[in-house]
């Protein structure tokens, strides 16, 4: 019984599955997603550089008080390590899923901060 | 210590060479490693299970080898760690394999990864490191470095080969259609019917234990925690519960009732999952694309809940690495009830299909005698009558007060398995209403205190596939020293070389999905 109760169900419900890519389900609120360097709040503490665990974000800093931000997000294994050791609260897990790249440097994001202001 | 503990250490007919510590629940016992058989197979007499055995480089501390087996005494909640030196410029012990079969794997482990050489061992084979690794390279042994690569080796496959008359073998894997991982299984057989299947696995193997070796304890959860996704919490869970023993911490009630939720919503979705994946290797398409949906509404709501799909990055030391999201815990009460109703209308839709429940019963049978002697633990024990559950054995967390009921079934084939997981995921649901109706407030998240050095300790927690036990070790610094970790599956895998026998070729998918191991959870 159970079997044709869940046929009949099936036949006039909506499929499941969605046309991905061209049709998308939005994550659930609350993914933790890439980090991503929110560049105003930044202050190249270096708490971040610290806290990763696989060494993934490096920072340089200038001699006139700018400098440099780099994840590899080759090197990310997501675990929110920066964002909880941000003292400016400069990193926030962004939603993005989708982190196929075509070639291995596209893995690398740098912000560049102006110095000596 | 129990009185019944007691009574055994008593009677136990083997001389200590030190006097019994107890911390916690545990008693660290020394002996003679020409003793050990003798210990082994009077605690096996006495009830005790061995839960998992260390080999240990102790060179550096101005001690020799050691080999460590530890046993569980589940009817009073209580481990006994038997451990006896052995000395490097004669680095062998009797094997205890010929009177505990569940110790052959281990034996072998330490026999690659330390070079402790068990006598009389019955299959003395290489296993974690095949046979392209060079001889006399022992990688856990503290002088070998974790990065270095050795030169390999180009030595064939050392295979068990059965002989006779139009007897053939089947070589299947280590690359597979799907998205699973590479394990070689390598069949002989007799028509359709196979004989006997030689399970080539660590294929996987990362070294997972030799790279947390000098790490802080901070710093390894994040390495012990990736050894597989899909028992991350129980790795997480059983890991920094044995650095918080180690620490004498105090977890607080939040933090104990969120971590049992993790470990709840790990076995849900797993179990779920798994049932899914019963019905592919049974070729029944709606219930395993049905399955697939309950999964990913499951994986969905983890997802919300802990920011990942598989709820890593969420236990720490102390408790958690931070509070689970207040508004997403309200939202998983309503989710959870709704998916009940469906998990049920799903169940009674699969177990209505009488050509699928004919096919699931009587595939892949495990006596309660095999279950027995091989130490199965979590569902594969269960499903063959072994009422073992670390949840009753050892009430970790919140399980003394919850006081889920050990779910046994009888005829140890594909279907006792199965239903097993369908009757422990309404046991978890119910775990979970309960946890999320009396959530405690305060928070999670804490700092322990030092490591005293050189302790060691137990962690464990009933992953969905059975026992999880870490043993862990602090060095002088309060860093890490060594690190075992007993998953379920590596517990698992001889029991499924042992279920195929004497069953048809065709079956070894069903069969191997219904135990549903992991590889990297084995392998390390």
């Amino acid at each position: 019984m159970g079997m044709i109760r869940s046929l009949l169900k099936l036949a006039v419900s909506k499929p499941a599955t969605i046309g991905y890519p061209n049709q998308m389900t939005p994550p659930e609120r609350g993914i933790r997603g890439t980090p991503v360097l929110i560049l105003d709040r930044c202050d190249l503490t270096a708490a971040c550089e610290a806290a990763c665990p696989t060494g993934a974000i490096q920072i340089a800093k200038g001699e006139s008080g700018g400098g440099s931000w780099q994840i590899d997000y080759g090197g990310c294994i997501f675990c929110g390590a920066c964002i909880q050791a941000c003292p400016e609260a400069a990193i926030v897990a962004s939603d993005a899923f989708e982190l196929a790249i075509r070639r291995r440097e596209d893995a690398i994001v740098t912000h560049t901060f102006g110095g000596g202001a | 210590m129990s009185s019944q503990t007691a009574t055994i250490l008593k009677d136990c007919p083997v001389r200590l060479t030190q006097r019994p510590s107890w911390a916690r629940n545990e008693v660290l016992l020394l002996c003679d490693r020409y003793d050990l058989a003798r210990a082994g197979a009077f605690l096996a007499a006495s009830g005790a299970r061995l839960s998992t055995m260390v080999g240990l480089d102790l060179t550096p501390l101005g001690q020799e080898y050691a080999v460590e087996y530890v046993y569980s005494l589940p009817a009073f909640d209580e481990f006994l760690r038997v451990r006896a030196d052995v000395p490097p410029n004669e680095p062998d012990y009797p094997s205890l394999t010929p009177v505990t079969p569940a110790a052959q794997w281990y034996e072998r482990e330490a026999k690659d990864l330390l070079g402790l050489i068990p006598l009389d061992h019955p299959d003395p084979r290489r296993l974690v490191l095949h046979e392209s690794w060079p001889h006399g390279y022992h990688p856990l042994r503290k002088g070998v470095s974790a990065v270095e690569a050795p030169p390999l080796d180009h030595r064939r496959f050392d295979y068990f080969e059965v002989h006779g008359e139009g007897i053939y073998e089947l070589p299947v894997g280590p690359i597979h259609a799907g998205v699973i991982e590479p394990g070689h299984f390598r069949f002989s057989n007799a028509g359709e019917l196979i004989l006997h299947l030689d399970a080539r696995l660590f294929y996987t193997h990362r070294g997972v234990e030799k790279i947390v070796e000098g790490k802080t304890f901070e710093e390894a959860l994040f390495t012990v925690e990736r050894t597989c996704a899909v028992c991350t919490v129980s790795h997480a869970v059983s890991f920094c519960s044995a650095v918080e023993r180690m620490a004498g911490a105090e977890l607080s009630e939040a933090a104990i009732s969120l971590r049992t939720l993790l470990l709840e919503l790990e076995r849900l979705y797993n179990h779920v999952g798994d049932i899914g994946n019963i019905c592919a290797g049974a070729g029944f398409h709606l219930g395993t694309s049905q399955g697939a949906i309950l999964k990913e509404r499951l994986q969905r709501l983890n997802e919300g809940l802990t920011g990942h799909r598989f709820l890593m990055g969420v236990v720490g030391l102390g408790g958690l690495r931070y509070d689970l999201q207040q508004k997403a815990l309200t939202h998983a009460g309503p989710t959870l009830l709704k998916f009940r109703k469906d998990f049920e209308a799903y169940l009674d839709a699969i177990l209505s299909s009488r050509s699928f429940v004919s096919r699931v019963t009587g595939p892949g049978h495990v006596s309660l005698e095999t279950a027995l002697a091989l130490e199965a633990t979590g569902v594969a024990a269960r499903a063959s009558g072994v009422a073992t559950d670390y949840r009753q054995n050892h009430p970790h967390l919140l399980y003394g007060r919850l006081g889920p009921e050990c779910i046994v079934e009888q005829a140890g084939d594909v279907g006792a398995r199965l239903m097993v997981r369908a009757r422990e995921v309404f046991a978890s649901l119910e775990m979970l209403d309960n946890i999320i109706q009396s959530m405690p407030g305060g928070t999670a998240v804490d700092e322990i205190p030092p490591v005293p050095a050189g302790a060691s300790a137990l962690g464990y927690s009933e992953s969905p596939r059975g026992a999880n036990v870490h043993w862990v070790m602090a060095d002088a610094n309060s860093r890490l020293y060594r690190l075992r970790i007993r998953s379920a599956s590596f517990a698992n895998w001889p029991i499924v070389a042992r279920a195929v026998v004497e069953n048809m070729v065709p079956d070894f998918p069903l069969i191997n999905k219904s135990f549903e191991l992991c590889y990297a959870c084995c392998d390390r």
